[in-house]
C-alpha cells in the first residue's frame, strides 16, 4: 500500500474511525493489525520476517535484562551478538547475498578457476533495511543501559512494525517510540497531521513524480544522445525527485502517525540549505545519520583519537552508510565520496562559527549553498546511475557542455517545480521553525493549503510511482 | 506536535480545509463552464454524438475511423471521402480521435456511444499501432478518462469486474465526478507550454526516450479488450477493420501472434499500412506523421477501403 494511493487512504480512515472508538491498550492492539495488514498487503509471506526479527529482539532484551540481574547463563554479549547475527544476517541474505556472490564469481574467474555459488534469486523485502535498523538499536540500547526490556511483547511488536514508518522510516529509537506505544497518548495532532500530509503529498507527486519521466529517460538514454547539459538537467532533476520522494514520505509518516498521537522525529531539515557536508547530514535522513553516528561511528572510536582515526571513522561510516543503500558498486561510491567529503572538509569546519552567514556573509553563505548542493549532486550522479562505467561516462559528458533548447525546456520544468518549493524551504530556513505555517492566520493557511491542493489535483503522473527508499 | 498545545490547536481545521476545498469547487466551476473553449479535445469530444447523429443520417456507406493523435495527424477524412466517390464508392466518413488513446478508451467509447447508437456505422475502422491495440492493462490515466468521457450508469458493474484493486475504482470515479481531475494532463500541458521556454521541445525528447526505454512489451500481451470489442462488434452486426498506422522509431515490432489469433477469430481484416515502406521525412516525431505522410498514408488508406466489401 502505498501512502499515495486511494487505497492508503480508505485504510487509514477505517484505521483512524476505529482508533478513537478505542482505550489505549485496544488502540496499540488495532495499531498492530493495522501494521501487520499494511505490511502484508505488500507480500503477507515477508510478514514472518519481521516477526522473527521482533520475536529474537524481545527474548534478546529480556536475555540481557536478565544477565544483568544474575538469571541468565549467557552474558549481555553474547545475547547481543545473537541480536546482531540474526538480524544482519537476514539483511545480508535477502539484500547482499547476490551481490557478493556475483562479485565472488567474477574474482574466481577472473582467477582461472570456475565457480557456481548457489543463485538464491531472492526478492529484497520492503523495508527490511529500516526496521532492521530500528530493532537493532532496541537491543543495543537495553545493551548499553539506555532502555528497559519491554516486557508486553505487543508493545514490542508494534514499536517494530508501528505502519507510518514501517517502510521507509523514519527509523525511530526505543527511547523516543516506546514511551508513547507503552503510556497514554496526547489527543491526536489533526492541525499538524493534515499540514504534514499535505506537504508530503505535494512533495511526492508534484515534485519527485513530475521529475521522474526526466530522470528516467535521461538515465536511460543512450550516452551518445547525449550532451552535458543535458546530464546536468538529469542529476538535478533526480536530486529534486529523491529529495521530493523519500522527505515527502517522511512527511506523510509524520502526519499520519500526528492524527494517531505519535510524534515522529524529524527526518529532513532542509537539506539543499546546507552550508558543508556536515551540515547536508545533520539535515538529510537524520534518523539514518544520527543512528549510523550512534551505532557505527562513535563505537569505532569517532573523532576520539588521532586526525587520521576520525578519518578512518569517517570513511567507514560512509562506506556502510551506501552500502545500506543497496548492493551495488554505485552505492559504494556513493558512500565513499561523501566519506572523502567529509574528510576534507572537516578542517575548515573549526573556521567558521554554526551560521556561516554571521561568520562571513550572506553571499558567502550562498556561494556555500550553491557548492554544497552540486557536491551532493555529483554523488547523486553515482546514486542514480545503473553502472559505475555509466556514472564515469556521464560524469566526463559534465565536462562537455553543450546547450540544447531540448535541456532547457528540460531544466525549465525542474525550475518550475522546484523553485516555488525552495522559496519555501528558504523562508522556513529564515525563520527557523518548521511548523512556521501552523501559527499563520487561517485566511494564509488556507491560501497555502488551496495552492498546494489545487497543484496535486493539476499533477497527473504517468503511473502510480513506488517510494524510492522502498527498495533500500 | 507540541505536547502543551491545546486541542483546540490540535482539531482539524474546518475554516481553512472548508476555504480549499471551495477553491477547488470554483476552480472545477470555471473549467466546467469553459472546458470546451479551453480543449480542442475535450471539444472533440464534445462533438461525438453530433458526429455519429451525422453518420446515421447519411447516404451511401457509412465509415467510422477511431483513433488518436495518430489519426488525427495521419488521414485526410475529406479525402478519404472524396477519393472513395473518385474509386466509385460513395461513401460517408467521420473520425473519432480523442487525444491519447488506445483500445481501453475505444473499447469504452464505442460501447458506450456507438453501439447502442441507432444510427451505427456500416464499418468501424480502428487505427493504431499493435502496442495501442493490444494494451492489457488499464493505466491509472485511462480510467479517469474512461470514466469522464465514456462511462454510462448501466457500465458500471462492467468495469467494476475488470478492475483489479481499490485505486483503479478511485481513479474511475474520480474521473467521473471532476473535469478538472480528469483534464488535468491537458491543463498542466498548457500551463507548461505557456511558462517554460522549449517545453515542447523537451517534452517530445523525453517522451522519445520513454517510449524506447519502455518499448519492449510482452511479445504476447493477452488482448483482453479487442476481444470484447470485438464480440460486442460481431453482435450488432458492426463490420471492423483494423489499421496499423506506419511507426518510424521502431519499423520492425511484431504483430503479437494473440491479435492475429483474434482477428482470425472474428473474421476481422488487418490492413497493416507498415508495407507502404514510410520513411523518416513523412513523419513529425516518432509516431506522427507530418503532411508528406498524411498525403501518403491517406492515399494508401483510400485503396484500402475499396476493398472492403
Amino acid at each position: 500500500m502505498l501512502f499515495h494511493t486511494y487505497a492508503f487512504w480508505l485504510f487509514l480512515a477505517v484505521v483512524i474511525l476505529l482508533y478513537r472508538a478505542l482505550g489505549h491498550r485496544d488502540q496499540n492492539r488495532l495499531l498492530l493489525v493495522a501494521s501487520y495488514v499494511f505490511y502484508g498487503a505488500w507480500d503477507w509471506r515477508f510478514l514472518s520476517l519481521i516477526a522473527l526479527s521482533t520475536a529474537v529482539d524481545f527474548f534478546v532484551a529480556r536475555g540481557i535484562g536478565r544477565s544483568r540481574g544474575g538469571s541468565s547463563s549467557l552474558s549481555a554479549k553474547h545475547w547481543l551478538w545473537v541480536s546482531l547475527s540474526v538480524n544482519l544476517g537476514l539483511l545480508g541474505v535477502f539484500k547482499y547475498y547476490g551481490f557478493f556472490a556475483e562479485q565472488l564469481t567474477a574474482l574466481l574467474e577472473a582467477m582461472g578457476v570456475a565457480a557456481h555459488p548457489p543463485v538464491l534469486a531472492l526478492v529484497l523485502p520492503v523495508g527490511i533495511s529500516f526496521y532492521t535498523f530500528q530493532t537493532l538499536s532496541y537491543t543495543v540500547d537495553v545493551y548499553r543501559g539506555k532502555t528497559e526490556p519491554v516486557a508486553n511483547p505487543l508493545d514490542f511488536a508494534l514499536y517494530v512494525s508501528f505502519f507510518p514508518q514501517l517502510v521507509a522510516g523514519p527509523i525511530e529509537r526505543s527511547t523516543r517510540l516506546l514511551p508513547q506505544i507503552q503510556t497514554a497518548r496526547s489527543a491526536p495532532d489533526y492541525r499538524a497531521g493534515c499540514y504534514l500530509i499535505l506537504l508530503g503529498l505535494f512533495k511526492k507527486v508534484v515534485i519527485a513524480d513530475t521529475m521522474a519521466p526526466i530522470v528516467n529517460g535521461i538515465f536511460s538514454a543512450p550516452l551518445a544522445e547525449l550532451g552535458g547539459l543535458e546530464v546536468l538537467v538529469g542529476v538535478y532533476a533526480f536530486a529534486f525527485q529523491v529529495y521530493g520522494d523519500f522527505s515527502g514520505y517522511s512527511a506523510i509518516a509524520r502526519g499520519v502517525a500526528a492524527c494517531l498521537g505519535f510524534d515522529l522525529m524529524v527526518n529532513f531539515r532542509h537539506p539543499y540549505f546546507a552550508t558543508s557536508p556536515s551540515d547536508y547530514w545533520s539535515r538529510w535522513h537524520i534518523s539514518l545519520s544520527t543512528w549510523l553516528r550512534d551505532y557505527v561511528y562513535i563505537p569505532l572510536g569517532g573523532s576520539r583519537g588521532t586526525t587520521w582515526k576520525t578519518y578512518r571513522n569517517l570513511m567507514l561510516t560512509m562506506l556502510i552508510g551506501g552500502i545500506w543503500h543497496g548492493a551495488g558498486w554505485t552505492y559504494v561510491a556513493w558512500g565513499a565520496l561523501h566519506g572523502v567529503l567529509l574528510c576534507l572538509w572537516r578542517p575548515f569546519e573549526r573556521f567558521k562559527g554554526p551560521d556561516p552567514a554571521e561568520a562571513w556573509g550572506r553571499l558567502v553563505k550562498f556561494l556555500l549553498v550553491v557548492l554544497v548542493f552540486h557536491l551532493m549532486c555529483l554523488g547523486y550522479l553515482f546514486f542514480r546511475a545503473q553502472s559505475m562505467a555509466q556514472a564515469l561516462e556521464m560524469l566526463a559528458l559534465l565536462t562537455k557542455p553543450t546547450m540544447t533548447t531540448r535541456a532547457l525546456g528540460a531544466l525549465g520544468v525542474v525550475l518550475f517545480y522546484a523553485a516555488p518549493l525552495m522559496a519555501y524551504e528558504a523562508y522556513l530556513e529564515r525563520v527557523g521553525n518548521l511548523n512556521d505555517l501552523l501559527s499563520r492566520p487561517w485566511q494564509t493557511r488556507a491560501a497555502i493549503y488551496a495552492v498546494a491542493c489545487l497543484a496535486l489535483w493539476f499533477s497527473p503522473s504517468p503511473e502510480v510511482h513506488e517510494f524510492i527508499y522502498f527498495q533500500f | 506536535m507540541n505536547s502543551s498545545t491545546s486541542n483546540s490547536e490540535r482539531g482539524i481545521d474546518f475554516r481553512v480545509w472548508g476555504a480549499v476545498l471551495l477553491a477547488i469547487l470554483a476552480v472545477e466551476g470555471v473549467l466546467r463552464i469553459n472546458l470546451t473553449r479551453l480543449s480542442r479535445n475535450a471539444a472533440h469530444i464534445a462533438t461525438i454524438p453530433l458526429k455519429v447523429e451525422r453518420l446515421g443520417n447519411a447516404s451511401g456507406r457509412r465509415i467510422l475511423l477511431v483513433g488518436n493523435s495518430q489519426l488525427r495527424h495521419g488521414v485526410d477524412v475529406a479525402a478519404v471521402t472524396s477519393g472513395l466517390e473518385r474509386l466509385g464508392h460513395p461513401v460517408t466518413c467521420e473520425a473519432l480521435h480523442p487525444h491519447g488513446t488506445s483500445i481501453q478508451e475505444w473499447e469504452a467509447l464505442i460501447r458506450a456511444r456507438i453501439l447502442p447508437s441507432p444510427n451505427r456505422p456500416d464499418l468501424l475502422v480502428l487505427l493504431g499501432t499493435a502496442s495501442h491495440l493490444c494494451a492489457p492493462n488499464y493505466t491509472t490515466y485511462q480510467l479517469e478518462q474512461v470514466g469522464a468521457d465514456y462511462t454510462r450508469p448501466r457500465d458500471v458493474p462492467l468495469l467494476l469486474g475488470r478492475l483489479k484493486n481499490v485505486d483503479e475504482g478511485g481513479a474511475l470515479l474520480m474521473g467521473s465526478l471532476s473535469v478538472a481531475y480528469s483534464s488535468r494532463r491537458a491543463t498542466r500541458r498548457r500551463v507548461l507550454t505557456a511558462t517554460v521556454p522549449y517545453y515542447p521541445e523537451a517534452t517530445v525528447w523525453i517522451n522519445r526516450l520513454a517510449l524506447r526505454r519502455l518499448s519492449t512489451p510482452s511479445r504476447d500481451p493477452d488482448c483482453t479488450l479487442l476481444r470484447a470489442l470485438l464480440r460486442q462488434c460481431q453482435d450488432k452486426d458492426l463490420q471492423v477493420l483494423i489499421v496499423l498506422t506506419p511507426m518510424r522509431d521502431d519499423p520492425d515490432y511484431q504483430i503479437p501472434s494473440s491479435m492475429l489469433k483474434i482477428l482470425k477469430e472474428f473474421h476481422v481484416e488487418l490492413y497493416d499500412a507498415r508495407e507502404k515502406h514510410f520513411e523518416a521525412e513523412d513523419f513529425l516525431d516518432g509516431t506522427h506523421l507530418n503532411e508528406r505522410g498524411r498525403v501518403r498514408f491517406t492515399e494508401a488508406l483510400v485503396k484500402r477501403l475499396a476493398l472492403v466489401r
